[in-house]
């Protein structure tokens, strides 16, 4: 990082050591953080400008304002839901909130136990991320431990989880996302545009085989388009990819610090190898789709630019391990994160800031003036430093406390379980987009097939049916939902591309007889460890910070990517990443009222994040809905009208058959 | 739906050549470290991982795909009662019965269906938790908590709006038998002989060991591995 921190007290001195600013240290002091730029960025955008002068919830506003809640019914894997104010008359969302509508109280659960159990009950989390938390968890407790895994197991891991991107990738291009851009639906919400898709060439049809946009349309149709359920069996292979490395997908009972447990041999690679050269061209296939559908609605629907648009604010751990360069340790993290297969970092309006694994922890903390807990720094800050002695904040994961409190519910206080993440005090996203974008920044990245160029990545993907192509992807000029989906499909070919360095490499230490996948390890009895797992979900950054203390962990701290992007609003007023998406986009369907507006244009900038659950989302138009109260009330931990705290139902969950 | 009542047939044991009492596969507890009163809750099961092919092709973590009888076992580890399909497949996995292949379908119910249309099985058996009324995971009981459900998959009523939503949702979970009959039927369909066998949970949210069973489900666990017999005798017959 060659500047301090923006906002953070945080600068380095000649050395590069950082320290704290000033006496006031990490207290908050609202006049002077720099706002995020969501002001400034769509001069022409929806919304924004209003959200000062909208009233408060409840109040009367006019005949063409209208609540919409976007309100999912998750029960077992997580729930999201979004509020918006829009005003149809003048096609604007005027204010967007967006709501976890689960207490699912993780950190309470593993607070006292062993800490192996972590992996297990942590990979719980997420249905769809179904071992990115056991293996970040199983890295955070190498590194407290310490142990450092063989490098046949940090293929294993690697493999396993590029293998799971090409599943979860999946997934939400044709399963979830997909079916927005699908004829049956444009055929509803935007007739005309069908029309045009139908009359439109595919620039890119002798690789997809779709001779027009319409085409391409007609087959993202849900349940019965060819490429819809061509998704749903590439699926399939992409499972038993990450199962044969992992064992078993989701939820693999094979991952551990120090490695993993699967037993690999060269027919577990061959046997992986057989379904990676389907996924070639299927990567390349879907690369060129979404190239060609997002290209024609940049240019045939006006103002979807600005769908899902936000400032270029991203941040991202990296992941895919060298085992040359891996070593569990935290103060060797600045080496191992940049020799990663998707560099580490941060960049802010645009430009890099740091690839740095430590910058990046150390800007990390957690607010939650909206969010229905109690803020801990009431008691004394736990840890002043990280391990390698950088300074930091009450409100970073390490002095984090989780002390439930659904009090003051209303969209000026507090309105979601989710909190606020924020590096350096800015809202960040991520996603394969972050993944992409921070690696061709960094150049850091020394790879056969996949070459960072500082202006995009060249991907070469080898021939399988398809002969070989060099995939380009340039950086855009603007994050929005076209981009952000542009970007996930040719990232298809970036996990196939890992796990085609990963069969390589195997092999390679198969044949110098290093195939032992983990290294044993011992819990600590006594003293006080910290350890932190940086390692991407699907859907980008994920950390898991734990504390141990005597064998048991005393503190854990899960820090997802749907945290950071379905953020509230912090104590800075910056809205989290899928409130501002929502304010600057345009509402472009065509609708004559409220009875037949779907709301289509926020549901496809919501979705282009890829949001847990986005598929549960139905939108309905009420204005008489109390969705504050609905939706907190229906959450999974049976909290009644506020005579029972979080902590005593939740200690009462764990305890019910004691 | 169609309930009935529980009929064991001890011989059917027997003739099949199954142990009397299966050697369990979950945790029992001793792994627990001196330094906590919990401990790794999957050990056994990771133990086991050389022995069963969990989540290749075919999926399967006993017999093969071109056995005639599929035993597939829908459910939620660490979630109560509804572990009752996972922990019922191990078991039926280590009975090591001729011609029954086993599933342990603990994912989503788009990978079961993937899964049972895998292979060219005449017999499916589809076996685990269902609540019936309340919401799901919610910690409260279902309305007969214990009661052993027993119908075909076309019992089973198909959404008349919101089918490519619940698709989607179960690509990333909601691993239900109901959703896993639903799926099925939308994108595949099951073969002819199909049966589910479900049982009403009594606490559907936490359990802290794969099969924390609730008295209710722990009592009506024998009756339902009989009937899984009943079911595979009458379809070797």
């Amino acid at each position: 990082m060659d500047h301090d921190y923006r906002n953070l007290p945080i600068a380095f001195d000649d050395d590069g050591t950082p320290y704290v600013l000033d006496d006031d240290g990490f207290a908050i002091d609202h006049d002077s953080i720099a706002r995020s730029g969501v002001e400034d960025l769509v001069p022409d955008g929806a919304g924004q400008q209003v959200d000062a002068e909208t009233e408060p919830a409840g109040e009367e506003h006019s005949e063409s304002i209208h609540d919409v809640n976007i309100d999912p019914v998750t029960r077992v894997a997580g729930a999201l839901a979004f509020h918006a104010k829009v005003d149809l008359d003048n096609e604007q969302v005027l204010e967007g909130h967006s709501q976890a509508t689960l207490f699912r109280g993780y950190e309470i659960i593993l607070e006292g136990r062993d800490p192996r159990d972590a992996i297990d009950l942590s990979s719980r989390a997420c249905g769809v991320c179904g071992a990115v938390h056991s293996l970040c968890s199983s890295m955070a407790l190498e590194m407290a431990f310490p142990v450092e895994p063989p490098p046949m197991g940090v293929w294993a891991r690697n493999m396993g989880q590029a293998g799971a991107f090409l599943y979860d990738h999946t997934i939400h291009l044709f399963l979830l996302a997909g079916p927005d851009y699908s004829a049956s639906l444009l055929g509803e919400s935007n007739p005309d545009l069908l029309e045009t898709a139908r009359n439109t060439a595919a620039p890119h049809a002798d690789v997809h085989g779709y001779e027009s946009i319409g085409e391409v349309m007609a087959a993202l149709d849900p349940l019965e388009g060819e490429l819809y359920l061509k998704g749903l069996e590439k699926t399939r292979d992409a499972r038993q990819m990450a199962s044969l490395m992992l064992g078993k997908y989701p939820h693999p009972s094979t991952i551990a610090p120090g490695g993993v447990t699967t037993t690999l041999s060269r027919t577990t690679f061959m046997q992986f190898y057989s379904r990676l050269d389907d996924m070639f061209d299927w990567a390349k296939q879907v690369a060129f789709i979404w190239d060609d559908l997002m290209d024609f609605m940049l240019e045939h629907l006006e103002g979807f630019e600005q769908v899902g648009e936000r400032p270029m604010n991203m941040i991202g751990t990296g992941i895919w391990d060298d085992p040359d360069a891996y070593n569990a340790r935290y103060e060797d993290a600045e080496e191992w994160g940049r020799a990663r297969l998707s560099t580490p970092g941060v960049i802010v309006d645009g430009e890099l800031v740091t690839t740095s694994l430590h910058e990046l922890d150390m800007g990390v903390e957690e607010f939650v003036d909206h969010s229905f807990y109690e803020d801990w720094t009431d008691e004394n800050q736990r840890f002043e430093t990280t391990p390698a002695g950088g300074p930091l904040s009450p409100y970073h994961p390490w002095n984090k406390q989780t002390r439930p409190k659904p009090e003051g519910k209303s969209w000026r206080e507090k309105y979601t379980w989710g909190t606020a993440p924020r590096w350096d005090r800015t809202p960040m996203e991520c996603g394969p987009w972050s993944r992409q974008w921070l690696t061709a920044m960094a150049e850091e990245l020394d790879n056969p097939f996949i070459e960072p160029t500082g202006d995009g990545l060249n991907m070469t993907v080898p021939e399988a049916e398809l002969p070989e192509m060099t995939l380009r992807w340039d950086i855009p000029e603007r994050l929005n939902t076209a981009e952000r989906h542009r970007a996930k499909a040719t990232h298809l070919a970036y996990n196939a591309l890992v796990c085609y360095t990963g069969f390589i490499e195997a092999l390679e230490l198969l044949k110098a007889g290093e195939s032992a996948v983990a290294t044993e390890f011992e819990v600590p009895q006594s003293g006080t460890q910290r350890g932190v797992g940086f390692w991407e979900a699907g859907r980008g950054y994920l950390t898991h910070h734990v504390t141990i203390e005597d064998g048991v962990i005393d503190n854990y701290q899960i820090l997802t990517p749907s945290t950071w992007m379905a953020s509230p609003t912090d104590p800075f007023d910056n809205p989290g990443p899928y409130e501002t998406a929502a304010r600057n986009t345009p509402l472009l369907e065509e609708y004559t009222d409220e009875e037949d507006f779907t709301g289509i244009d926020i549901l496809r900038g919501i979705r282009s994040f890829d949001p847990c659950m986005p598929c549960t989302v139905h939108l309905h138009t009420d204005r008489q809905a109390d969705v504050i109260t609905d939706d907190v009330t229906s959450c999974g931990c049976s909290f009644t009208e506020g005579d029972q705290t979080a902590e005593e139902a939740i200690t009462e969950i764990i305890h019910a058959d004691d | 739906m169609t309930d009935s009542d529980p009929e064991p047939d001890v011989d059917a044991l027997d003739q099949l050549d199954g142990p009397d009492e299966p050697e369990r596969y979950h945790i029992r507890g001793e792994h627990r470290g001196a330094g906590a009163d919990t401990g790794s809750l999957f050990g056994n099961v990771s133990e086991k991982r050389d022995e069963a092919a969990f989540g290749t092709e075919p999926g399967l973590i006993a017999g093969t795909r071109e056995d005639p009888m599929l035993v597939a076992g829908v459910g939620y580890p660490l979630l109560s009662d509804l572990a009752l399909g996972t922990v019922l497949a191990h078991r039926v996995a280590e009975w090591d019965l001729p011609g029954v292949a086993v599933a342990d379908l603990s994912h989503t119910p788009v990978a079961a269906y993937q899964t049972v249309s895998e292979g060219a099985y005449r017999t499916v058996l589809l076996v685990g938790a269902e609540k019936r009324g309340g919401e799901l995971n919610d910690g409260t009981p279902s309305e007969n908590p214990g009661a052993i459900h027993e119908y075909g998959p076309d019992a089973v009523a198909m959404p008349e709006e919101g089918l490519t939503e619940l698709v989607g949702q179960s690509a990333m979970g909601f691993n239900t038998v109901e959703n896993v009959v639903v799926v099925t039927r939308a994108l595949g369909s099951f073969p002819e002989d199909t049966r589910v066998i479900a049982v009403e949970p009594a606490y559907d949210s936490w359990g802290m060991n794969v099969d924390e069973f609730s008295d209710p489900v722990a009592a009506a666990l024998e009756a339902v591995e009989e009937r899984l017999l009943d079911a595979l005798d009458d379809a070797l017959a």
